[in-house]
């Protein structure tokens, strides 16, 4: 758990003149041997994995919640939430913390990589073609070079109820 | 015997009492002497600052439980540290005081509400109000005047006796409703007072069997039991509902809100001679003392205020009905048990009850006991909410950061003692 190591990317809060430059920017981040992407400006600030304190009566997916720095912020495991196998954590594995309408979330990812430039018209649909349901988190296909980027809508990961958790 | 204290003799003021917060017992005279400096500020500074001082609270106590500091050789150390934590008690406790307003301002507007339900019952009442000048947190403010109304009101329909009843129960004509308000031991006191017919225990009782609430079995409760049926949602022994009281909001209503504030209301009356409605609520609202408790891998801290007792119980303590409800047998006294980590869904530590450790938590209704792994200490709690994120979650009243930076979550305990009955039901089932 050393945190030193981290690449601290704090960014500067969303002002208007901020917004331009943060356009057309994505955090990639991988799970399992897939490439995500995340809209940059959502994204407040990448740490290491750190102690989680469970909360009872959550989906799997929401596994606790953190102390940073005096606020406590629930944690998803975004591995969980796309369905996919638990995977111990390691010294690579990330909490990317996003704010979406003042509320701060820390997503759990196998690993930072890099803020990359992905333009429009390198972002195709999300593909039409429905196997299982972890596609409506999908915002669309970003394509660089032979890579293709899955990009992910920070809005829907966060706030889509999940039909299945329902009773 | 039960003890009504006598209405202190003080005759109500009315001019409007400026007070300072650090002085609130000053008296009248002198602050009017004094000119008063005030200067308006937004509330949502003074509630940034408060968080502020939550911060320094925990800052403040990580420090001083720091292992690595060996505190018996440095002495300098312990010294500035014990300082530390005086002043920055000092500093909570202006925090504190800065978002505190009397309560005079409510108690006023009861004065026309008392002369309008009167007028309306057509019975003389006059309202005595002493310790108007009693400051208490802002939320308190805002969350008792509903409850207050509706106790007066109850007071004045249901309390009071009409003239002649009164005449001939060789009382004063005019019928008297006494609002007190007093600070006592970390706590405020507020009670409601008349000197009315007294809570009626046989109608309480008859119509406590009709709402199907207790058995006529049951005839040997206690008092206390009795008058605590009132609180129950649904029951009302007038028999004519009248735009004055049964509006609809009920006695549970005001408990409901008084416990929202983490406070008790305990009713204190005798047949003819008047009630007595007692509201404690604790002074601060945002850091209590708390008990912090361990539940196999997870922390959690319950009020100081809501503990009754701990103990490890002995085998011989414990009884399990056969649909595995466990009862632990204190003093004479049965108490259901709830495991914790049932609740919780955790892993615990200890399976066997004589392993852990049993905590008796009460509210103003119920006790129960809970059984945790082990106790580890009791510690100021800076209470934070849960994240929005995450909604409500059962059994959880929010989280605090503990003094070596973790977090550990709060015991609802109002909302758990709500859910034992239903939990024992699920049992039995």
């Amino acid at each position: 758990m050393s945190k030193n190591d981290m690449l601290d990317v704090e960014l500067l809060e969303d002002d208007e003149g901020e917004e331009d430059t943060q356009e057309d920017k994505y955090l990639t981040f991988t799970i399992g041997k897939e490439d995500f992407g995340i809209e940059i400006r959502y994204v407040t600030e990448i740490i290491g994995i750190q102690n989680i304190t469970e909360v009872p009566d959550m989906p799997s997916y929401i596994k606790g919640v953190i102390n940073l720095r005096g606020k406590v912020i629930p944690v998803m495991d975004v591995r969980l939430r796309f369905e996919s196998q638990e995977r111990p954590y390691d010294d690579r594995t990330c909490i990317i913390v996003i704010n979406i309408d003042e509320r701060p979330v820390g997503l759990i990812v196998d690993r930072v990589l890099e803020v990359l430039d992905i333009q429009e018209n390198d972002i195709e649909s999300p593909p039409k073609m429905r196997k299982g349901d972890t596609n409506r988190f999908i915002q669309g296909m970003g394509k660089v070079g032979e890579r293709v980027k899955i990009l992910l809508n920070a809005n829907k990961l966060l706030f889509d109820e999940d039909e299945r958790v329902q009773p | 015997m039960l003890d009504i204290a006598p209405p202190a003799p003080v005759v109500p003021d009315w001019c409007p009492q400026p007070t300072s917060p650090d002085h609130p017992a000053l008296p009248a005279k002198q602050q009017s002497q004094a000119q008063q400096q005030v200067i308006r500020v937004d509330i949502d500074k003074l509630d940034k600052m408060l968080d502020l001082v939550g911060e320094l609270v925990i800052a403040e106590s990580m420090v001083a439980n720091n292992q690595g500091a060996d505190r018996f050789e440095n002495d300098r150390l312990v010294k500035a540290i014990t300082q530390l934590d005086k002043i920055s008690r000092e500093i909570q406790e202006v925090a504190m005081s800065m978002r505190m307003i009397p309560l005079a301002g409510i108690f006023n507007k009861m004065v026309r509400l008392v002369r309008d339900l009167s007028h309306q019952a057509g019975k003389q009442v006059d309202l005595l109000i002493v310790g108007e000048e009693t400051e208490v947190d802002k939320t308190i403010i805002e969350q008792i005047s509903d409850p207050l109304v509706h106790l007066i009101r109850n007071a004045i329909h249901h309390g009071i006796e009409d003239a002649p009843t009164r005449l001939a129960a060789g009382k004063p004509e005019t019928g008297r409703v006494t609002l007190d308000a007093k600070h006592s031991a970390g706590e405020v006191w507020i009670t409601v007072e008349d000197d009315g017919a007294g809570l009626n225990r046989k109608k309480i009782f008859e119509r406590g069997v009709e709402k199907h609430l207790i058995r006529n079995e049951d005839a040997a409760m206690k008092d206390e039991e009795i008058w605590r049926l009132i609180f129950e949602p649904g029951f009302s022994t007038s028999e004519n509902v009248s735009n004055i009281s049964g509006q609809g909001i009920g006695m549970d209503v005001v408990r409901r809100n008084i416990e929202r504030l983490r406070g008790k209301v305990d009713i204190r009356t005798r047949e003819g001679v008047g009630t007595m409605f007692i509201i404690r609520i604790p002074l601060t609202l945002a850091i209590i003392e708390g008990m912090v408790v361990r539940v196999g891998a997870n922390r959690y801290a319950i009020p100081i205020s809501s503990i009754k007792e701990s103990f490890r119980p002995s085998p011989g303590q414990i009884t399990a009905t056969p649909d595995g409800l466990e009862i632990v047998r204190v003093r004479g006294e049965l108490q259901p048990v709830l495991r914790l980590h049932e609740l919780y869904r955790v892993e615990p530590l200890h399976r066997q009850l004589a392993d852990g450790i049993l905590i008796i938590v009460e509210n103003t209704e119920n006790r129960c006991c809970l059984f945790v792994d082990e106790l580890l200490g009791h510690q100021q709690i800076v209470i934070k909410t849960l994240p929005d994120y995450l909604h409500h979650v059962k059994g959880i009243s929010g989280c605090s950061i503990l003094n070596d930076g973790e977090i550990g979550m709060i015991l609802d305990v109002a909302g758990i003692l709500s859910s034992v009955d239903e939990i024992a039901q699920l049992k039995i089932n």
